[in-house]
């Protein structure tokens, strides 16, 4: 709903003096004070289950690393990024499984045909087929189109071997320098003739992942300890050296004087979206498997509590801890925007929405300007005045409370600051005054910085809730006092050509009525 | 900015018993099968054609003016096959919107003049650009932001859209008010 | 390192940001697992991770935008936990130090990450070779460096860059393009720069330009154009005898492009012939190098000679660059006795080779051994260059 409201005009301060608009915010009740996360510094963990967003197939993380991320079965058409569906056509092959060897020409006209059912893949947005790059149809849909492995993957696998041996022995050189005397190494590496080495008890299974990988080294390390043969003699004799060419390849003769055809030559990011082959040519394209994803849920970089953990079902949307800053603190935004007038007072409207689950009582501030503007790149150039400076009640969302916040607080009480009200919203009326740069030039926009003083009757949360034997025992409620800096752009001071000022709503309440002239 | 006071006048829209606010001047083919739970307003100029197949309409559900609500289809050998039609709750499509998709899900936000294909399923909690053409059988996952032509993916959504759609929804049909 | 630490069996992430694209993915594959741009999206905003220096608050700037960016990369697309992994990042040892300050400062304090260890591009690509003397030309996209590489040390002595990377080719392509290039407008052909609305010629579609027209012509023919332009005593090769390729046309937005010719061949001799300086190309960047070389590992240089780098896959680069310097030691065999250089063939495609490098590395065990540990870098409060004595005690201390 980012999308809905341009809720880049008012920004929250976080806790690690980033502006952020509310939505995007969280919340961490364990830290003390009570502080406002946003995305850049709350610790994102990616969760244990990948599925993929087509088809729902869903795995554990270690299954997801062997087919390295990719869904078999779903895939994207490689010339614009777009999904390919599975279609289906009949082509007739003979029904005798020994005629069928036999190639097209050799079958005679009477041998029996059945038709047999091939998939190819389409793209339903540029009308891309599998048939248009030459691969066969296949017969059976969950076999499919297998993932290609990249030419180069066995030379590198043997490199990757031969360094691993290298490295091995390097590493073990090292560690013999850790430990120069015989005992102290002997009861380091494991599976030697030491007899009472630590490794060899066991009795809690930890050591065990360190123990497997120890001897690993250990039986390679303990083939190469001839200190005759030096590194570089031993690597040339598990691989097969490189080898090197004198020229390249030159372009064909044709190339100069043939036509060439561009849409047979990919753009750039077709042939990035497949890192191993980067086809030059579109009739090298394949088919680009989807990838799998995870939920994530965030946790507070301060106190190591989860901020935000989503539900373990893949489809569901829920959370099962929702820790966002909207439900705790009021959000501002702004109603109506008047045609602004340079070192005047302008009559602004904002409204503030309470989506905790109790009473809110607000008051505006005003700050000290340097000291906050200073804290973040923002430039404030207006001054914004409230009227009415005492604390304003915000009800709660739900009405099922006797007495409604009409009854508490009376229109009269607040002075006509408050002009609507309506179950969890309020909207108020401000003086926002821009005012020129000490160089007498017009301001481009008018921004402003306002504190919004919220107290709220907070749960105890610091001790775990041990369960009183009594019934009817009531949880500890704090008041707690936060004072929330606000940072609103009201946008260009003078709008282009073209666009008109934004109307102002016509609230037909009844103690409206004075604003709407 | 917050949600703007929309004010039509009394004779030009229908306001049936479950609170529904339907435009007189919308096209509403094969009504029988056209269900709309509850608190939906259908603005000025839509058609919505429930003679092909069922359409079942949400609660809270914004649908804006010019928006084209069509069953998708399936070809066959034998014809052409309609299947029904569901948008969840709280969907606020906006104005000149052409909707040929087979499910929507519930908080999902339609930006002005896009195109959703047909038999594309658009999952809760997702939002669609405005000018973007989302391509016949996509799958939109939950709190993703597609955009462009073919839709693809751009960023996340935040995870609160769900109460945040609900208070838009709500609050725009509090503000739909009658002169 | 600790005894008892668990066995890590999560690869490493490895990251190559270079200039124009970034190549990541894990430790012990064979390719990386995507190839972005690097560029990030900020305020709605589009732009290039290195315009940082543009921007006011230039390094505040920069670290929004590398979080953003590695937010990108760890959780989109390599869905790994940062906070679990161990970091190679493959840098050139020209990179400018608040870059990687700035980088340290964001991989360590804002991702968690358990360790990090910078990579030199070149020696990275001797290890998709398995040799441990090379001589590495990396032709990128600010420019093209080159640098030899002896029993896994970079000797920077011998370090030399151009100005001749895709950037530059680029330049030149949009002038030629400007001065050359027709485009249909009512039935008659008319230059394009007449035109007084047109669109605008971005990087990405000069680059795009280049890939689908431009290529680099053979040796033979480049001969022929020189000596024609010598006896004409012409600068422009407009209105030659000599039969260049055929012209292609291109699509710009609603308008298509004719693009002569001439324009496809030439654009990109830039890289070996320049007008102003005529030592400023690629053959004599690499045999100005050789005969700098000392006198015993003068020989294996020239035996190992590795081209990286994404701009040596230009259709007809390497086969062009080997004729060209086989012509400059024809004509003073001083530098070097023997007739030719040897090319080596990495186990990938160019562009990545400093990654596949780098990706072999991040498997092996030793890793531990060259890497900052999160603990170091806290003590140390930045990441060392290779030339403080810091990195020298890392490797021996444990």
């Amino acid at each position: 709903m980012a999308t809905l409201i341009d809720s880049n005009k008012v920004k929250y301060l976080c806790s690690c003096k980033r502006l952020k608009p509310l939505s995007y915010l969280y919340y961490c009740k364990y830290c003390k004070p009570l502080t406002l996360k946003c995305k850049d510094c709350v610790i994102h963990e990616i969760d244990q289950k990948f599925f993929c967003t087509n088809c729902l197939d869903n795995k554990v993380q270690k299954e997801v690393m062997a087919v390295k991320y990719k869904c078999s079965s779903c895939f994207n058409c490689p010339n614009c990024k777009n999904l390919l569906l599975t279609r289906a056509s009949s082509v007739k092959v003979p029904k005798d499984s020994a005629a069928s060897n036999q190639s097209l020409e050799q079958q005679s006209p009477q041998t029996p045909q059945q038709p047999q059912k091939v998939y190819y893949l389409i793209c339903v947005f540029c009308r891309w087929t599998t048939r248009e790059v030459g691969i066969p149809d296949v017969t059976s849909v969950p076999d499919g189109w297998k993932l290609l492995e990249n030419p180069f993957s066995k030379r590198v696998q043997e490199l990757t071997e031969a360094y691993k041996v290298i490295a091995a022995r390097e590493k073990l050189e090292k560690d013999r320098k850790k430990f120069p005397t015989l005992k102290r190494r002997s009861l380091y590496i494991s599976g030697s003739s030491a007899s009472s080495s630590i490794l060899h008890s066991d009795k809690y299974g930890i050591l065990a992942p360190a123990q497997k990988r120890l001897a690993v080294t250990a039986s390679i390390g303990n083939q190469n300890l001839d200190p005759q043969i030096t590194i570089e003699q031993q690597f040339k004799s598990l691989i097969k050296p490189a080898e090197t060419v004198d020229s390249f390849d030159e372009l064909p003769e044709d190339f100069f004087t043939k036509q060439s055809n561009i849409n047979s030559i990919t753009s750039i990011t077709q042939r990035h979206a497949n890192p191993d082959f980067q086809p030059s040519k579109t009739s090298e394209l394949y088919p680009l498997n989807k990838f799998y994803q995870s939920k994530e849920s965030k946790r507070c970089s301060g106190c190591e509590h989860n901020v935000l953990k989503p539900e373990s079902n893949i489809i569901s949307i829920k959370f099962k801890l929702h820790q966002m800053a909207v439900f705790l603190v009021p959000e501002v935004r702004i109603v109506t925007i008047p045609e602004w007038k340079i070192n005047e007072p302008n009559e602004v409207m904002l409204s503030v929405t309470n989506r905790y689950e109790g009473d809110v009582n607000i008051s505006f501030v005003n700050l000290a300007d340097d000291k906050v503007s200073n804290l973040s790149n923002f430039e404030a150039n207006a001054r914004i005045e409230f009227e009415y400076q005492d604390s304003v009640i915000i009800d709660r969302q739900d009405n099922s409370k006797v007495v409604p916040a009409q009854l508490k607080q009376t229109d009269e009480q607040t002075k006509g600051f408050v002009c609507f009200r309506r179950d969890n919203k309020i909207a108020v009326k401000c003086l926002v005054t821009p005012m020129t740069k000490p160089t007498n030039k017009e301001p481009d926009y008018v921004k402003c910085i306002f504190g919004l003083k919220c107290s709220i009757n907070m749960p105890e949360s610091s001790s775990p809730q041990i369960q009183s034997s009594s019934s009817g025992s009531k949880e500890n409620f704090t008041n707690s006092v936060i004072t929330h800096h606000v940072f609103v752009d009201f946008g260009p001071l003078k709008l282009e050509n073209g666009l008109k000022v934004v109307p102002k709503p016509r609230y037909i309440d009844d103690c409206l009525k004075t604003l709407v002239k | 900015m917050d949600v703007p006071e929309l004010l039509y006048k009394k004779p030009e829209f229908i306001e049936t018993a479950s609170g529904n606010k339907v435009s007189k001047n919308s096209v509403m083919c094969g009504s029988q099968n056209i269900i709309l739970q509850g608190r939906t307003v259908v603005l000025q100029d839509c058609i919505v054609r429930g003679d092909l197949a069922g359409v079942k309409i949400g609660r809270h559900c914004i649908i804006g003016e010019r928006v084209v609500i069509r069953p998708p289809f399936k070809r066959f050998q034998a014809g052409v096959a309609f299947f029904p039609m569901h948008i969840g709750d709280y969907v606020v499509i906006e104005d000149d919107c052409v909707i040929n998709a087979s499910t929507i899900g519930s908080y999902v936000h339609i930006g002005k003049g896009s195109v959703i294909g047909r038999r594309s399923t658009l999952k809760d909690c997702c939002a669609i650009a405005p000018n973007s053409v989302v391509p016949p059988e996509t799958i939109v996952p939950p709190y993703a932001y597609y955009s462009g032509q073919p839709a693809l993916y751009v960023n996340d959504l935040p995870e609160c859209t769900r109460e945040l759609m609900v208070d838009y929804a709500e609050t725009f049909y509090q503000n739909f008010k009658a002169v | 390192m600790n005894f008892f630490e668990p066995f890590a069996d999560k690869p490493a992430i490895v990251v190559d940001i270079g200039q124009a694209y970034t190549k990541c993915g894990f430790a012990g594959e064979p390719a990386p697992h995507a190839i972005i741009p690097t560029q990030v999206t900020l305020n709605s905003e589009c732009q290039s991770l290195f315009t940082y220096k543009l921007l006011p608050h230039g390094l505040e700037t920069l670290k929004e935008m590398l979080i953003e960016f590695f937010y990108n990369i760890y959780y989109k697309i390599l869905n790994a936990n940062s906070r679990e992994r161990k970091v190679v990042i493959v840098e050139s040892i020209l990179t400018a130090s608040e870059f990687r300050h700035t980088l340290a400062d964001v991989l360590f304090n804002d991702f968690h990450a358990i360790s990090v260890l910078c990579i030199p591009t070149h020696l990275a690509c001797t290890y998709t070779l398995g040799i441990s003397r090379a001589m590495v030309v990396d032709f990128g996209y600010n420019d093209c460096q080159l640098m030899p590489i002896s029993d896994g040390y970079s000797l920077t002595n011998l370090c030399s860059f151009a100005k001749l990377g895709a950037q530059h080719l680029h330049e030149h392509l949009k002038a030629l393009i400007e001065k050359y290039a027709m485009v249909t407008l009512g039935g008659e052909k008319v230059l394009f720069s007449s035109l007084s609305s047109r669109p605008a010629l971005t990087e990405s579609v000069l680059e795009d330009i280049k890939l689908k027209c431009c290529f680099v012509t053979s040796f033979d023919r480049a001969q022929k154009i020189y000596q024609e332009m010598e006896l004409k005593k012409t600068d422009s090769f407009a209105g030659l005898e000599f039969e260049f390729a055929p012209d292609c046309d291109y699509n710009l937005d609603s308008l298509i492009m004719h693009i002569p010719g001439q324009v496809r061949e030439m654009a990109c001799e830039i890289f070996f012939k320049n007008e102003i300086d005529p030592d400023q190309c690629l053959q004599h960047l690499i045999l100005d190098t050789l005969s700098k070389a000392p006198m015993d590992l003068k020989r294996e240089f020239a035996s190992n000679v590795v081209l990286a780098g994404g701009g040596c896959m230009l259709d007809g680069l390497k086969p062009r660059l080997v004729k060209e310097i086989n012509f400059l030691l024809q004509k003073c065999p001083s530098v070097f006795s023997a007739q030719k250089l040897s090319y080596h063939k990495s186990p990938s495609h160019e562009n990545y080779t400093a990654w596949l490098g780098a990706a072999i590395f991040g498997s092996l065990d030793v890793l531990d051994f060259y890497s900052i540990q999160n603990s170091r870098y806290k003590e140390l409060k930045k990441l060392p260059d290779w030339f403080t004595i810091e990195i020298r005690n890392n490797l021996v201390q444990i």
